[in-house]
């Protein structure tokens, strides 16, 4: 024999979950959504690194008065060393181009070379007299697409290429016993952070931020989508009683309407939750299929103290529930003065707005270091307490989350009690806000 | 013949005939006591009394707006009174709302349904508030099946039903916990003729059958007086006739309720 307050559960959980509109548009949409996304972000980032993997021409005209050009650029080490990076090159003056002004011709008519790199008439006596040498590049933009770009780094690998290579000669040319990679890379530094008193060896501070920047985005965002959707449902289990006309019903019940309401905002957490975690998996796998294919340096956050251990996962389950249930009750106030559900959604607009302005505050605030007293105010306000206690959490500063608990169990039994008031009240029953159009009787 | 009998005897039959005068007659389910209810300026319920006895059904009838609605919500514990007092089965509404709720079941007007839930799931929640066991909640459902008379249809969503299948839901709904006191309000708005009639003989077999109490209102005159063994006739938030059908309509002159009901609403205007 169900108790009343699961048998509520039960019955909330049942409604929604049934609902099409609720189900398609709060739940499954954004569960499938983000996975479709990730599958094409994913396809268009690997076909763009495919493409940067593919062999490309270059097309170099050759205007050098010297005779050093010839040297370098003809030379089989450099077409070697271009093939690495499946770098083919091809002399243009060859197909009839001799100066610049043939170039976009050129490029338009001939699909196979993609960019034309310019040797200008002074290439050798700038190297004799060690002066810098300006080479033009001009890249066929066929699309606006990411094959451009690709081009662009093939361009780039060239010029790093025959830069490297006029250097070598440059110092074996002046001391032939001298060793080229030596000179250009005479120290090999490794990087260590020290956070909070422990060494991180090879590990770089901006390795360290990057990460704790996607940590600040992802939490204060997956916390923003919690509260809205778990406002939005305990707005519209409250609203749909009055739309459907059960209230009446089941105010007269022999139940306690505390327990009424407990039943409803439980109900409305746990879809919440249900979607929360769904909208999560699919954002992570989209984050996942993005950076997938950009190696970014991996860093173990419980190796460097900034993971959440067990008393923190503890300590942010307790401040969501506490913070969850203090909004949800004010929001079950605010729902009941609503006499249909697209009130309610309209009322709850409201508390939606300042959400979502705190959670982009937040996100950018924590990303930049901007630490002030801001964070320990919006630590005390229930629904922006999830944005920000993450950030004290993955630091171990347990004092102020502990602190602005206190804080949110009085809020959360102060709202509580005036919901539950408020429902023992004749008000739940001629409360009324109605917007748009009342729809006539027939 | 009772000189013959000494002192004691003549106790003793007094006492007897005295039990079995009570024992016949009914006790008083609700007590109404100057009850006022004021929305504002607004005075929708102005200093009626009356008393409905036990198994008995009751009839509130009135124009729109005579405060028939909000006595019953005050009876169901929806709202409370501005002044005055209401007791139903010995429990006052205001100081002890939930053992009231415990004995009472409350049909409102516009009484809707869960559109998600099948027929039976919508009986079996409801059924789970009241019951004392699951037991007790399968007989329930089972009863409730039985009067809303749905049959398979109950395995379907609510969504589907039609009006009058919601209302004879919400009906069954009503009935099926057997309470003490049924508080009905226009039970049978939104049926047809056919399951209008129905309900009106089944909620007469009802109480035969199990001694439920019964305060109803209703536009139907001709409801009222097959239904009801007495009613109030109310306007402007005041009670202006009240008694059996029979005897308001041989007082006024009239051949059926619905004349008394407009002979006195005319004289009341």
């Amino acid at each position: 024999m169900p108790s009343a307050l699961v048998n509520i559960i039960k019955k909330e959980l049942r409604e929604i979950f049934r609902d099409p509109r609720l189900f398609l548009g709060m739940i499954l949409i954004p569960l499938i959504m983000f996975p479709i996304m990730g599958i094409a972000m994913k396809g268009i980032m690997s076909s763009a690194m495919e493409k940067s993997y593919e062999e490309a021409t270059l097309g170099i005209l050759n205007l050098d008065e010297g005779s050093m050009a010839d040297q370098i650029i003809g030379s089989v080490e450099f077409k070697v060393a271009l093939q690495q990076y499946n770098i083919t090159i091809v002399f243009v003056n060859e197909s009839g181009v001799t100066k610049r002004e043939d170039i976009p011709r050129f490029l338009s008519e001939n699909r196979t070379v993609q960019a034309v790199i310019v040797i200008p008439e002074n290439f050798t006596e700038c190297i004799n007299n060690q002066t810098p040498t300006v080479v033009e590049v001009y890249i066929g933009m066929r699309d606006i697409s990411f094959a451009a770009s690709s081009v662009e780094g093939k361009v780039q690998i060239f010029i790093d290429v025959l830069r490297k290579t006029i250097s070598y000669i440059v110092m074996l040319s002046s001391n032939p016993n001298i060793n080229p990679v030596f000179i250009e890379n005479p120290i090999l530094p490794i990087q260590n952070t020290i956070y909070k008193g422990k060494i991180l060896r090879n590990i770089s501070p901006s390795a360290i931020a990057s990460i704790l920047s996607f940590q600040a985005f992802m939490i204060p965002i997956a916390m923003m989508v919690l509260l809205t959707m778990a406002i939005q449902f305990a707005a519209i289990s409250v609203a749909s009683e009055k739309e459907q006309k059960t209230l009446e019903t089941l105010l007269s019940l022999p139940v306690n309407r505390s327990t009424i309401l407990l039943g409803k905002l439980t109900g409305s957490l746990i879809v919440s939750l249900v979607g929360t975690i769904g909208y999560m998996l699919g954002f992570q796998y989209y984050m996942s299929s993005i950076t997938e294919s950009m190696p970014i340096e991996q860093v173990p956050l419980e190796a460097i103290g900034l993971g959440i251990d067990a008393i923190g996962y503890i300590l942010l389950a307790i401040s969501l529930f506490l913070s969850l249930l203090s909004t949800l009750s004010m929001v079950t106030i605010l729902a009941a003065f609503a006499e249909d559900v697209r009130s309610a959604q309209s009322l709850t607009g409201i508390l939606i707005l300042p959400i979502t302005l705190i959670a982009f505050f937040s996100t950018f605030a924590i990303s930049f270091g901007i630490i002030g007293p801001w964070i320990y105010i919006l630590l005390v306000i229930p629904f922006s307490n999830p944005m920000v206690t993450p950030y004290f959490i993955m630091n171990k500063t347990y004092l102020p989350v502990i602190l602005s608990m206190v804080a949110l169990i009085i809020e959360t039994l102060v709202s509580f009690q005036i919901a539950a008031r408020f429902y023992s009240s004749e008000k739940i029953l001629t409360a009324r806000i109605r917007f748009g159009k009342r729809r006539e009787k027939t | 013949m009772l000189k013959n009998f000494t002192n004691t005897t003549r106790f003793i039959v007094a006492v007897i005939m005295l039990s079995t005068y009570y024992r016949g007659s009914k006790m008083d389910a609700v007590i109404v006591e100057d009850l006022h209810k004021y929305f504002g300026k607004i005075k929708a319920v102005d200093g009626i009394s009356f008393r409905v006895r036990e198994r008995e059904i009751f009839g509130l009838i009135g124009p729109n707006g005579a405060g028939k609605t909000t006595t019953l919500r005050i009876l169901a514990t929806l709202l409370k009174p501005t002044s005055g007092k209401v007791i139903i089965f010995d429990h006052d509404v205001v100081k002890e709302p939930m053992e009231v709720r415990r004995i009472i079941s409350y049909l409102p007007e516009e009484a809707g349904a869960y559109g998600q839930l099948t027929g039976y799931e919508y009986l079996r929640f409801m059924a789970g508030f009241v019951a004392k066991s699951s037991e007790e909640v399968d007989k329930m459902v089972k009863l409730g099946a039985e009067i809303s008379g749905l049959g398979e249809r109950l395995k379907d969503k609510i969504k589907t039903y039609s009006k009058g299948m919601k209302r004879r839901l919400a009906l069954a709904r009503a009935l099926m916990s057997i309470p003490k006191l049924a508080i009905l309000d226009e039970p049978t708005s939104g049926l047809d003729v056919i399951h209008a009639y129905h309900i009106r003989e089944m909620l007469k077999d009802f109480v035969k059958k199990y001694g439920v109490t019964i305060v109803l209102s209703s536009h139907n005159m001709l409801e009222i007086e097959y239904l009801c063994d007495r009613v109030v006739i109310m306007h402007k938030g005041k009670i202006i006739a009240e008694g059996e059908p029979r005897k308001l309509c041989e007082e006024h002159n009239a051949e059926n309720l619905e004349e008394v009901f407009v002979k006195e609403v005319m004289v009341h205007a």
